[in-house]
């Protein structure tokens, strides 16, 4: 089942931080990209019915909508930015009240607290206090608490934050797992190589608009041919990026590997664009217009 | 009858409470080891000062309460004062089991430690007297609880709840010793008050209880 989302627009006083977004989340992993104060997070609020939109609608199938969130709280997981709850709780205890707060049942409870222990790796923690946790190990319980009864509608908001590269490994597979054909995982990162390994679709965000959405491959090409990847020495480095979006370089023999947005009249060899540059490029066109 | 249900539905609640006395930590065993300071220090006053002891049914008045109050903002900490803490409102729970329910629940709580001190001050002071003891204590708690949980889901902090829970109460006493009309709670002569004025501060309690709750409600929400 789809969710669709039509018209949704929301305020903060003088600020609009979403407007009139329209966008379709379909089962598979959805990634959100834009800069800070693209309205990510107020999205995933609106859909984790933390908050409410001032305009607009959002429907799950035929028979679920937002505008009755109780159907559609049993149904979602959420991780927020930030996560710091249940500090005198145990791991255990905290999960064991989560599910107590979703109704699982609690036939059901232990094996369910087991599992999200043990996809997060944090079996061997289960009685630390949440206080005494690395910021690694609390991130992995939001996203325990968020997977616990195993919800249809996942949402991560930075869900990569605080992990180690073994971590954010982890995290992938475990996402790649849990997205079985049925459920909608909507994730939305700073880490552009994490949504390009792990999404099916994306969706480019800024000041509350929806600049591209569309399959991951369909994103990634919006750049084509407008990416030039050359050699330069620094001089020419510094230069380049007085006047063009360099997206990356890199250190190579004498020089520097470059790669950048082109402009129209640039002369230059193309490259095959990655979903950095087309990122780019899509903010670079939504901020021209 | 559907007894198992029933008895589902009780376990239920009594986990439920278990997790909200339990997450507050260490703030919430402030209740019972203030308190039993408090008796320590009673026997100690009893016995210094005898029959002429107005300090101890005074300070009962203020104390208890005021610990009610305190328990309030900390049961509301998790919810609306920790990063994260809108989490809990994706929960398949609605608003009114975050705020009044679960303050109501903490009230029954406040209840059993009232008894519990009020038996033991009628006890150690012989003038005392348990049920007009229990009943002031506890209408006081009320209205202190509603309040400290007005403010700390108006302000969406707990640093802030507990000023106007310090506010609302160090009015009362201070100023409402020279100016009834800010004194709507206490009577603070340290004798047993009479049922007039007991009926009186019952009936201010319950409004300032009811008024507190109510706006209190409103604001929680992420």
């Amino acid at each position: 089942m789809d969710i669709e989302i039509t018209g949704l627009s929301k305020s903060y006083k003088k600020v609009r931080a979403l407007d009139s977004v329209e966008l379709t989340l379909r089962p598979g992993i959805h990634g959100l990209l834009g800069p800070n104060g693209a309205g990510k997070t107020t999205l995933m609020c609106i859909l984790a019915t933390i908050l409410y939109p001032d305009v607009g609608t959002i429907c799950w199938g035929d028979t679920l909508d937002w505008s009755k969130p109780n159907g559609i709280k049993e149904r979602i997981g959420y991780l927020p930015q930030q996560f710091g709850m249940y500090r005198n709780l145990t791991v255990r205890e905290a999960l064991c009240d989560v599910a107590l707060f979703k109704n699982i049942p609690r036939a059901e409870e232990a094996q369910a607290v087991a599992r999200a222990l043990e996809a997060t790796h944090l079996t061997e923690f289960a009685v630390r206090r949440v206080g005494q946790l690395s910021g690694g190990m609390l991130r992995r319980l939001g996203i325990a608490q968020a997977i616990l009864g195993g919800p249809k509608l996942l949402i991560l908001d930075e869900p990569s934050v605080g992990l180690d590269p073994m971590e954010r490994i982890q995290l992938r597979k475990l996402l790649r797992e849990a997205s079985d054909g049925e459920r909608i995982i909507l994730l939305s990162s700073h880490i552009v190589g994490d949504i390009e390994s792990l999404c099916d679709t994306v969706t480019v965000m800024e000041k509350g608009h929806v600049l591209s959405s569309g399959d991951l491959a369909k994103v990634r090409d919006a750049a084509a041919g407008h990416v030039i990847e050359e050699f330069m020495d620094e001089r020419t480095l510094r230069e380049t990026e007085r006047t063009h979006s360099v997206i990356n370089f890199m250190s190579s023999g004498d020089g520097f590997l470059v790669r950048y947005l082109a402009d129209d009249g640039d002369v230059g060899p193309r490259a095959v664009p990655t979903l950095e540059d087309s990122y780019t490029w899509i903010i670079r066109r939504g901020a021209g217009q | 009858m559907d007894y198992q249900k029933g008895g589902r539905t009780v376990k239920r609640i009594f986990r439920e409470l278990r997790h909200d006395l339990k997450e507050p930590g260490l703030n919430i065993l402030a209740l019972p080891s203030v308190s039993l300071l408090f008796l320590l220090l009673t026997c100690v006053v009893q016995d210094r000062l005898g029959d002429n002891n107005r300090v101890t049914l005074a300070m009962l008045e203020v104390l208890i309460p005021f610990l009610g109050g305190y328990a309030s903002l900390m049961l509301m900490q998790g919810l609306l004062d920790t990063e994260g803490c809108g989490t809990l409102f994706s929960y398949p729970r609605s608003n009114l089991y975050w705020g009044l329910i679960r303050q109501l629940r903490l009230f029954l709580v406040q209840a059993v430690h009232t008894v519990i001190v009020c038996l033991a001050v009628e006890i150690i002071v012989p003038s005392a007297s348990f049920l007009e003891l229990f009943l002031l204590t506890l209408a006081q708690s009320f209205a202190v609880m509603a309040a400290a949980f007005c403010g700390v889901a108006v302000t969406h902090s707990v640093g802030m709840g507990l000023v106007i829970l310090l506010a609302f109460i160090g009015i009362q006493i201070t100023l409402g010793r020279e100016y009834a009309v800010f004194n709507w709670l206490y009577v603070l002569t340290g004798n047993m008050p009479d049922n007039r004025t007991l009926v009186a501060i019952c009936a201010r309690s319950i409004l300032i209880g009811a008024a507190g709750g109510f706006v209190g409600q409103l604001w929680v929400r992420p």
